[in-house]
């Protein structure tokens, strides 16, 4: 029978999750159906009135131009992102599938009783590592040096920790918020907020990590990975600073609150720009359209 | 990441050493089973490409440089290369290398001794 994996406590990240999504899907929405008719109106002014139309109606060109750009811009860098990030996904389980070695029975023993059963594959690797990948059906990697080196509570919470990253579907609702939030680079604050969604899956992991294995093995794992090798360390994209995230973990398990993270003064100031500029746009857009005798639309006479 | 034939050799040769190399350790390696032997611009044109990518980590020694391995084999390079490439699209990890902070090993340490 196969167990249900469950997750683990409040403080999921769901709220996170879907604040990103709704904004980032909100003013995606937003430019890519004002888009259509401002490039049908733009098109009609330029060809009626060549570059003429710009020194007559300068505010309303100016603001549907910025908006027509940035939004096919933005729509094409966002779904070149999403093809190239399912390749890698596909490349990467590919790879997986190819070398993966038999987990010992002590190993799988416990990936069975924490609702794993066949969602663990192990690769040779000297080096200490646990991953949860897949869209569809997560699983969890782990490398052979990890099996080895752990103990079996400690390796019970690192599997424990990654169970909540295979309940949640977090590779996948990570790739759904690169994909939607990616390249509104005028709204940085977007970027904050997928930091603490990631933030809010790990302490989630990690409580039902020490729920499951107790605290010291799971300070302990924590402990071996860190100290390997740097290969690990990703390029900082959406994700906290590395020491940051570990440092907000480690202040759970010491059952403190972890430091206040507040967004830099400059991204405020970015994103605040970067509304005003979209409201700019937007409103120069609708100028546009009103004075655009398109037979979508009605014109203004 | 694909590697060129050479460049899988010299990874090996890095492997295999469990130690800093230079560029002329590498080469008398390789060439002891080569039937044509591989200059010594050849080989550091490819140590110094390998160190460029991240795969070996380069450091002074006297006039010249030695190479250490920065990835311990072929899996950890193909892992790394979608994690790297993709960041977290792809995949969620336990944790990341902590480079360098005493202080947050210091409190695991804390942790790991005190009470479960």
């Amino acid at each position: 029978m196969r167990r249900r994996i469950r997750s683990a406590g409040t403080g999921t990240g769901r709220g996170w999750f879907w604040s990103a999504v709704a904004i980032a899907v909100g003013v995606r929405t937003a430019l890519l159906g004002a888009g259509c008719c401002v490039a049908a109106a733009l098109w009609w002014q330029f060809a009626h009135h060549g570059a003429g139309a710009l020194a007559a109606h300068g505010f309303a060109m100016g603001g549907a131009l910025v908006l027509a750009t940035v939004s096919v811009a933005g729509g094409l860098l966002a779904g070149r992102s999403l093809i190239r990030a399912l390749r890698a996904t596909i490349g990467f389980a590919r790879h997986v599938r190819r070398h993966t070695l038999t987990l010992p029975s002590g190993a799988a023993a416990i990936a069975g009783e924490l609702g794993l059963a066949d969602r663990v594959a192990m690769i040779g690797s000297a080096t200490v590592f646990a991953v949860t990948y897949g869209l569809s059906r997560p699983r969890v990697l782990v490398s052979s040096a990890l099996v080895g080196t752990l103990e079996p509570a400690e390796l019970r919470a690192v599997l424990a920790h990654e169970a909540e990253h295979v309940h949640g579907h977090d590779p996948l609702r990570t790739l759904v918020l690169r994909a939607v939030g990616l390249h509104q680079f005028y709204l940085p604050l977007l970027a904050d907020l997928r930091k603490r969604f990631a933030l809010a899956r790990e302490l989630a992991a990690d409580r039902r990590a020490r729920a499951t294995a107790g605290t010291a093995p799971l300070a302990g794992a924590l402990l071996k990975v860190v100290d390997g090798p740097v290969w690990l360390q990703t390029t900082p994209t959406a994700g906290m600073g590395t020491a940051a995230m570990l440092d907000a973990r480690i202040a759970q398990l010491e059952d403190r609150p972890a430091r206040a993270t507040r967004p830099s003064t400059g991204r405020l100031a970015l994103t605040i720009a970067g509304i005003v500029l979209l409201g700019w746009a937007l409103a120069g857009s609708v100028l546009l359209l009103a004075i655009t005798p398109l037979t979508c639309m009605p014109s203004v006479s | 990441m694909a590697l060129g034939a050479l460049e899988r050799e010299i990874m090996r040769v890095c492997w295999q050493a469990g130690g800093p190399l230079t560029v002329r350790d590498v080469r008398d390696e390789l060439n002891g089973t080569r039937a044509t032997p591989l200059a010594y611009t050849t080989v550091m044109t490819v140590l110094s490409n390998l160190a460029k990518k991240g795969l070996l980590d380069r450091t002074h020694r006297g006039r010249g440089y030695v190479y250490t391995p920065a990835v311990a084999d072929e899996a950890a390079i193909a892992v790394r290369d979608v994690l790297r490439t993709y960041g977290d699209a792809a995949v969620t990890h336990f944790a990341e290398h902590a480079a360098a902070d005493p202080d947050l090993r210091r409190r695991l340490r804390r942790l790991l001794d005190g009470p479960a």
